[in-house]
């Protein structure tokens, strides 16, 4: 009896399953493989030689530092968030409502509005600095200040998700051990430091590893506010695409990324079952 | 999960039962949409042509209210269905797409010239031959005539091309600002250039008076192949002498580039037109399309204070790039003799009039240029002029954009980057050797060895 | 709970919820304020100068508007019935194996899911121009699907796994299938769960770009058509464009957003 349950249980997820792997699995499978082909040779590194030329090494910087920044950044909003949300206070729900609005809001919308706000010489911010008579600033001068910009633009759009996943960790945190750690002494950081973090470590990682490869995968707002210069793997692989002479160049850039990826995903699981 | 009072459950009740309303909701607007939309366009399919291009806003909407809306009165019974794609790459993608998947139907494309040459090299566009007498103008402008006499020389007789609109940059500047700052007329040559930036840039007090097209992508490299072929190199080679002069000389004017100029495009134009000098002087090069935009209410300039001209000659030469659109056939195309028609009516020497006044297209029909009104006569002259001067066209190779990420590459390198004019020819050749192992593995040997033994040059055509 | 602490708090919250809403509040800017307090300056003023329909009617006269509503509403009803389909029964089916085959099928579906959009799209496209998905609405939302589905399964699962187990033993003893008990019974009784499965992945798709920018650049939808004006500097029609796609979505957000739970989005990480 449990065999024929197991069995028909199986057969009923069945077509998800055969849907999902055949639409992920053979495509990436065949970019992958393709990105070792030319039309005048097989099983060839000249792909990667000649994206590496145009740039594959800085893309892959660039991607890592935009990530990572973006993590930190999300994380340490989140944290603000949640910790506020885990309390009860008036207006409470209509924070809760604002603090996942951007969730919905489409990534070329959110792109859309940095792009009016962050420009060269006009634009929101700008205007809004010269209300404190401050001076405006051009943030595509620099390397730095586009990357804080796609920073700041990804997170507005981010930290919902992330903020949500350490709420539940949070609520799921006895009261009594906040309680133990006041009469000890420790203030609000110490608390936070240790009864917080240590049992939100598994939530922490969840969140980390979910959104770090979201991340890696940022697209619409790059190719918005920046264009190809800085370029990152997802803009390197598309302005290739956009080319037809040069798809395996987009294959390519296409596997990188996914190695990037499965690199992440592998240390960040195995960093969580050694903890 | 806790003991649900009644007034929770009734609330969780309203909130299900919206969600399923809204969900019905949902799928009956889709389903309905859905249906009246394609409905709606079967019963026009009978005698509909598709006509692809990528345009600016403008010009798009002149086509979609002016244009089609003239050519479906003339034509009762036929319905042009206009799509504008986002730029020539995705042109010619959408080209090689519909004729893969046997999805051409009744199809005219406009495509750039910049990229005729991949979809000539796919296969993927007829033989115009049988349909030329039918749909070419009796009198055309002598650069097209020898578009025309080059391909048939280059594909053994076949016409894969006809040209539709040609493009060619300009230069635009204040004239308000230059005459303040002391400048009487526009630089005539590139040294002059060089000592008007200076001194408009004591004049601005630092605002960078010189925009240039230098985001990147296909509009960097369209202007450095007609700055290369200026300072007499070919651009494709990006390493022979002319072009380490032209990015030597490009280091020497960026100190005066607006700080805007690395999200400079073939939209960038506004700023020419900002009280009460503008945010910059020069606008060197831009398309003809801007001036109908930056003399009209929004921008509102006039003759007073807005200057063109065919910009500074080069070292070697004045010649100037021929861009712009041609028209293409998808093979296997349907219902051709509605597709003649139509591409006759483009060609048509009352169209390419309205096409050569209302967007400065330059006209390939040349009973376009008589009786021209009072107020074209600023953009008409540059035009002129700039044809009289000498244009080219880029050889139409299949691989020219994956040259344009080459050109990108090296402007990136040498100006965005600031290197050392020492530097030029390193980085310049290592451009050149990326390139031809490209085409090694991309098109095969001969094909670089061709290039690297400057086969592939500009094309004269007048 | 300290003066110092609440006055803290109280800020803290006055500032994140300007910080999260002060976006939005700009699109609303660009869109209704006159331009020559938004764009047409250097200066943008932070404060409505104006209220005007004059951008709406303009952007919407000057593009067309109907045909991308229409291919993203098609597009994204298709993808919440195609994840409905499959995730129903697959979450239901998870929620019956045994814990280790479900944790190990979760866990495939998750690494699935982490597989990049773009590194799919790409060879996706080549393949469907062969198949006459290329440019196709069925296309799309296959691929959309892609995204939608994974969420979905563990959305529903964690539906069915909330059920009292009674319930469903007491269908089987009666006698009824396990596609009648599923159907007949689990899902009216999680049909909350089910709806908010459906608008998520309707909302996931309405959002898309990735795919959408590769596979359907004949007739695009709502977020492509964003992206073509804002690359030919038309702004305003973006902004237009971009009301349109983000009220729904607000709307949708608002009465959703029981489900975002934490639990729901980590996926079936927990096991």
């Amino acid at each position: 009896m449990r065999w024929k349950e197991s069995y028909s249980s199986l057969l009923l997820v069945a077509p998800a399953l055969a849907y999902i792997l055949y639409f992920s699995i053979y495509p990436t499978l065949t970019a992958i493989f393709e990105s070792f082909q030319t039309p005048f040779a097989s099983n060839t590194l000249s792909n990667y030689q000649g994206l590496l030329f145009l740039g594959l090494a800085n893309a892959i910087v660039n991607t890592l530092i935009v990530s990572f920044g973006a993590l930190v950044f999300q994380f340490f909003l989140a944290f603000i968030i949640a910790g506020l949300l885990a309390n009860e206070f008036r207006g409470k729900r209509a924070f809760m409502t604002i603090t996942i609005l951007p969730w919905g809001v489409a990534t070329i919308v959110a792109s859309f509005i940095f792009s009016n706000i962050f420009t060269v010489s006009d634009g929101y911010m700008n205007s809004f600095l010269q209300l404190f008579g401050l001076p405006s600033v051009n943030w595509y001068s620099s390397y730095g200040s586009k990357m804080l910009l796609l920073i700041l633009s990804d997170s507005w759009k981010n930290t919902p998700i992330v903020a949500m996943i350490l709420l539940a960790g949070m609520t799921g945190i006895s009261p009594e051990l906040y309680n133990a750690a006041a009469i000890d002494g420790a203030g609000p950081v110490r608390r936070f430091l240790y009864v917080t973090l240590p049992n939100l470590r598994n939530f922490i990682m969840i969140a980390l590893v979910i959104r770090g490869i979201s991340e890696f995968n940022i697209f619409a707002l790059p190719l918005v506010l920046v264009g190809y210069n800085p370029s990152f793997l997802t803009t390197l692989a598309y302005e290739f695409y956009s080319t037809t002479s040069s798809i395996y160049y987009s294959y390519a850039a296409s596997t990188i990324l996914l190695t990037v990826v499965l690199v992440f995903a592998f240390v960040a699981l195995k960093l969580r079952r050694t903890t | 999960m806790s003991a649900q009072t009644p007034a929770s459950l009734k609330v969780s009740w309203v909130r299900a039962h919206l969600a399923l309303i809204l969900i019905i909701i949902i799928v009956v607007g889709a389903v309905a949409g859905a249906s009246t939309y394609y409905l709606y366009n079967s019963v026009n399919r009978s005698n509909t042509i598709f006509f692809y291009e990528a345009l600016a806003p403008n010009e798009a909407d002149f086509v979609q209210h002016q244009l089609i809306p003239e050519f479906e009165s003339n034509n009762p019974g036929t319905t042009v269905i206009f799509v504008n794609l986002s730029g020539p790459s995705d042109v010619a993608n959408v080209v090689e797409a519909l004729v893969k998947g046997n999805n051409v139907g009744s199809s005219i494309v406009g495509i750039d010239n910049l990229v005729v040459g991949e979809v000539i090299y796919a296969n993927a566009v007829s033989d115009l031959t049988s349909m030329l007498s039918a749909i070419e103008p009796s009198s055309l402008i002598p650069s097209a005539q020898k578009m025309i006499a080059y391909e048939q020389q280059v594909y053994n007789g076949a016409t894969y091309f006809i040209p539709f609109h040609s493009n060619i940059p300009l230069v635009f500047y204040q004239k308000a600002a230059l005459a303040a700052a002391g400048i009487s007329n526009p630089p005539s040559n590139t040294t002059e250039l060089l000592n008007d930036a200076r001194t408009l840039q004591t004049f601005c007090n630092n605002c960078g008076p010189i925009m240039v097209q230098g985001g990147g992508s296909d509009s960097t490299a369209t202007e450095l192949y007609q700055w290369m072929v200026q300072f007499g190199g070919n651009p494709f080679l990006l390493n022979d002498t002319g072009d380490v002069k032209t990015f030597q000389y490009m280091l020497q004017l960026a100190p005066y580039f607006n700080p805007g100029y690395t999200q400079g495009y073939w939209g960038t134009y506004t700023g020419l037109a900002q009280a009460p000098y503008g945010q910059y002087q020069i606008l060197d090069y831009q398309w003809p399309y801007v001036y109908n935009l930056l003399t009209n209410a929004t921008n509102h300039m006039t003759d007073t204070n807005l200057g063109v001209y065919t910009g500074p000659s080069g070292p070697a030469n004045s010649n100037h790039l021929l861009g712009g659109d041609v028209l293409v056939i998808p093979k296997g195309a349907t219902n051709l003799p509605a597709i003649e028609a139509f591409t006759k009516f483009l060609l048509s020497s009352q169209v390419q009039t309205e096409m050569l006044q209302k967007l400065s297209w330059v006209a390939i029909n040349s009973d376009a240029y008589t009786n021209l009104p009072q107020n074209f006569t600023a953009i008409g002259n540059a035009l002129l002029s700039s044809i009289q001067q000498g244009i080219f066209l880029r050889n139409p190779a299949p691989w020219i954009t994956q040259w344009n990420g080459y050109a990108d590459d090296a402007w990136t390198k040498i100006i965005v980057n600031n290197a050392q004019p020492s530097q030029v020819q390193g980085i310049l050749n290592s451009e050149n050797q990326q390139l031809y192992q490209f085409l090694v593995n991309q098109y095969g040997a001969s094909t670089a060895q061709q290039y690297e033994q400057n086969v592939f040059k500009p094309i004269s055509v007048g | 709970m300290p003066l110092f602490s609440r006055v803290m708090q109280y800020v803290l919250v006055s500032f994140v919820s300007a910080l999260f809403l002060y976006p939005l509040y700009i699109l609303f800017l660009i869109s209704f304020s006159p331009v020559q307090f938004t764009l047409g300056t250097l200066r943008p003023l932070q404060w409505p100068g104006g209220f005007t329909l004059q951008n709406l009617v303009q952007a919407i006269q000057g593009t067309n508007l109907v045909d991308p509503t229409i291919r993203s509403l098609t597009t994204a009803s298709l993808v919440g019935v195609i994840t409905l389909l499959f995730g129903i029964p697959a979450a239901y089916g998870l929620s019956r194996l045994p814990n280790n085959v479900s944790n190990m099928i979760s866990a495939l579906l998750f690494l699935v899911n982490m597989i990049p959009a773009l590194v799919i799209a790409i060879p996706i496209s080549v393949s469907f121009i062969t198949l006459h998905l290329y440019n196709t609405i069925l296309g799309l939302a296959l691929a959309q699907g892609l995204i939608a589905l994974p969420f979905t399964i563990f959305l529903l699962l964690g539906a069915f796994q909330s059920l009292p187990k009674d319930l469903e033993k007491q269908a089987r003893v009666d006698g009824a299938g396990m596609l009648r008990t599923l159907y007949t019974l689990l899902v009216p009784l999680a049909k909350s769960a089910v709806a908010a499965a459906f608008l998520i992945s309707w909302m996931l798709s309405w959002d898309e770009f990735t795919f959408a920018v590769i596979l359907s650049p004949i007739n695009p939808t709502l977020p492509i058509i964003i992206f073509t004006n804002i690359t030919r500097g038309n702004i305003l029609a973006s902004s237009a464009f971009a009301l349109v796609l983000t009220l729904p979505v607000v709307i949708l957000t608002i009465m959703l957003q029981r489900y975002l739970r934490g639990e729901y989005l980590s996926g079936g990480l927990h096991g």
